[in-house]
């Protein structure tokens, strides 16, 4: 399985993800609806597992490595973490906002389809490879469901925030933030292991710092200022966006021709 | 908030703010006029400046519940402008380069270019390093809960980190070894301003051995310049390999190293100037053929095909998958041996790690030289326990959660 089998495989995701949350939204008395929607869902996120898997085989090394890898891998924990959370909290909205949200990482990936390759720079040949970008992953991905449920909250009590379940969205940032600062450090240890420097203000580090002070600010106003949500969803959303910089923006400063951790193709 | 209140707390958010944004200014305007930092002269031993900052601390605590203007460093305002103003140093230090520019540029006058030497950057640091740092003194002499705990396992590490990043980077040495394979034992690096510096161990190269991916057939658009982005294709050449290139069909017939190709015909050679050949059979329609592409270096250009459709195929050089010097190294204490050093496997000695750096790009894999990065670091140790304990207190804090949610 290559890349270039990638949109079919999307086209057969997103109709199964599109066709599964119209189920588990519309209106019935019979849970079954809703139960063959749920089972769409999960069985989309397996054939996105399924294609992963393939493509880490066909490639011969962790495909952590290009843009296009890393924002498959973001759809990828974004679909868990929702079918995961429905689990837990049953929020129906949060499951199919986190799959579209996937979908839409996926189709930015169709649309700019990369040349990808079996080489792995010798710098990236490192224990901490894998580990890093995971855990950097799955707290993008869960930064990612805190702004939907955020969001929902919004927008389903008539634009206030009254009724959000503030609390669920602290879980999920605090569960993120742990992912975020595991990531960090794995980042210095392996710079350290690369070139000798844990932390040397690249453009890519300092970003990732900004991307957890914005994150630390969001727990510091809740604990000072609880009552405070409209603010608390512009810091999220500040943070959110610092995030982005962080992942993909660096390239396009004037800053990212010093840096080395632009990904291959940038 | 009533006056009472106010006499104590005297610090709302934006009188913070303003005082912080006018230390930030004050902080460009000094810059601007061309005053260097206080770091910039050095700031002596790091363990007496660890000592004063810690005795400062300690006098804060003591003072904590007599002076406003300590309580400060303790409050929300506070919290949020520390890390606010950090924060816009950082972003500052994110957006431009960081590499030297014409006296007058006016980005270079305001240090722009070089934030982390700037008053602005090392102010707004020591402010946030105050705030933690109290902060985290503060519970120190308070614990009674397990969530004090965890407060000073977060606050605390960060405090760690921040102290020995920030005053321990005066003593890291970081060093360059040019080594060379006809040349004997080197006992001495140069440091970024190229000042020679004695080492107590010396290394001589024995071997620069390099391994690279088979290279890549790409098809690249019609323009007269290989510019790697604006390929369309490109896969490796692996011998029996089918490959598909929009309409064009290929088939790896040979790959050969170390060649040369003259009127079609290959020469092998082991020396530098040699190449890499791929043999392809392009299948277009019911024509087939077959025809040699070769890489190109400093003496030899590359063998490419045109296409009809003005499209043409490259064999691009490949890329390196491993490098590594080989070394023998002895040290004045009389330890000697035989070691390979690679990317991502650095080695230690006498305190120095040694990362293998870099070698002759033009020559690649006939490289007879290779450049070593050696790194001294005696607080990397203490910087990594802060990294632990922040760690730690990510973790820990999910205990906090799981508290609330039971409650």
């Amino acid at each position: 399985m290559s890349w270039y089998q990638f949109p079919y495989v999307v086209v057969v995701v997103a109709i199964m993800w599109l066709i599964g949350g119209f189920l588990m939204l519309f209106r019935t008395k019979s849970a079954m609806l809703s139960k063959i929607g749920l089972s769409l869902n999960i069985l989309g996120l397996g054939v996105l597992l399924a294609f992963v898997l393939l493509y880490w085989l066909d490639v011969e090394r962790p495909p952590f490595r290009t843009i296009g890898e890393t924002r498959l891998w973001y759809s990828v924990f974004l679909a868990i973490i929702g079918v995961g959370l429905y689990g837990f909290l049953k929020n129906k909205g949060l499951l199919i906002f986190n799959l579209l949200l996937a979908l839409v990482f996926l189709l930015i990936n169709v649309l700019k389809p990369e040349i990808h390759d079996k080489t792995l720079m010798p710098a990236l040949q490192s224990i901490w490879f894998i580990p890093h970008v995971t855990v950097y992953m799955v707290s993008y991905a869960l930064f990612g469901t805190a702004v939907v449920l955020h969001a929902i909250g919004f927008f389903r009590n008539g634009r206030s925030f009254v009724g959000l379940n503030v609390h669920q969205v602290d879980v999920v940032v605090k569960v993120g933030y742990l992912f975020l600062t595991i990531g960090i450090i794995f980042g210095a240890f392996w710079a350290n292991e690369a070139w000798g420097n844990y932390w040397a203000w690249d453009p890519k580090e300092t970003w990732a710092l900004l991307t957890w002070l914005g994150f630390i600010s969001y727990f510091h106003l809740r604990k000072f200022h609880p009552d405070k949500i409209r603010l608390t969803f512009v810091v999220l959303l500040v943070a959110f966006v610092v995030l982005h910089i962080c992942w993909f923006g660096v390239k396009l400063l004037p800053s990212a021709a010093e840096s080395i951790h632009l990904y291959s193709g940038s | 908030m009533s006056n009472t209140e106010r006499r104590k707390w005297p610090w709302d958010h934006t009188l913070a703010f303003l005082i912080s944004m006018a230390v930030f200014i004050g902080g460009m305007m000094l810059e601007f006029v061309g005053v260097r930092t206080l770091s910039y002269y050095g700031l002596g031993d790091l363990w007496l400046q660890v000592s004063v900052l810690v005795v400062l601390l300690i006098v804060m605590v003591l003072f904590s519940n007599r002076l406003p203007v300590v309580q400060f460093f303790r409050s929300p305002a506070a919290v949020f402008n520390s890390t606010l103003f950090f924060a816009i140093a950082c972003m500052i230090l994110g957006f431009f380069p960081q590499s030297p520019l014409a006296e007058d540029h006016w980005i270079g006058r305001v240090g722009f270019n070089r934030v982390l030497e700037t008053w602005y950057f090392q102010l707004s640091a020591m402010y946030l390093l105050l705030v933690i740092g109290y902060a985290s003194f503060y519970r120190l002499f308070r614990i009674k809960v397990f969530s004090d705990l965890i407060f000073l396992t977060n606050h605390l590490g960060l405090f760690l980190v921040i102290v020995f990043m920030a005053f321990g980077n005066q003593d890291r040495m970081e060093l360059h070894m040019f080594l060379n394979e006809e040349q004997d034992y080197v006992w001495y690096g140069y440091d970024s301003e190229g000042e020679v510096h004695e080492l107590s161990f010396a290394f001589k190269l024995n071997d620069f051995i390099l391994e690279e991916y088979p290279p890549k057939i790409a098809m690249a658009g019609a323009d007269s310049t290989m510019i790697v982005n604006r390929l369309i294709y490109s896969q490796a050449a692996i011998p029996g390999a089918k490959i598909s290139m929009g309409e064009y069909e290929f088939e790896v017939v040979k790959l050969e190293q170390d060649v040369l190709l003259v009127e079609d015909s290959l020469v092998y050679i082991h020396m530098p100037g040699a190449v890499n050949a791929v043999r392809l059979k392009m299948h277009s329609g019911m024509d087939i053929d077959e025809f040699w592409l070769t890489t190109g270096n400093m003496t030899f250009p590359a063998k490419k095909r045109m296409l009809q459709d003005g499209k043409q195929l490259i064999l691009m050089n490949p890329l390196p998958k491993h490098f590594m010097s080989d070394l023998s190294y002895y040290t004045q204490s009389q330890m000697s041996g035989r070691v390979e050093v690679e990317v991502n496997k650095p080695f230690t000695i006498e305190g120095w790690k040694v990362y293998q750096k870099s070698y002759d790009n033009v020559l690649g894999r006939w490289s007879p030289t290779s450049t070593l990065e050696l790194v001294f670091d005696p607080w990397r140790k203490f910087v990594y326990t802060g990294f632990f304990l922040l760690m730690l207190g990510a973790i820990l804090q999910l205990f906090i959660l799981s508290n609330k949610r039971k409650s």
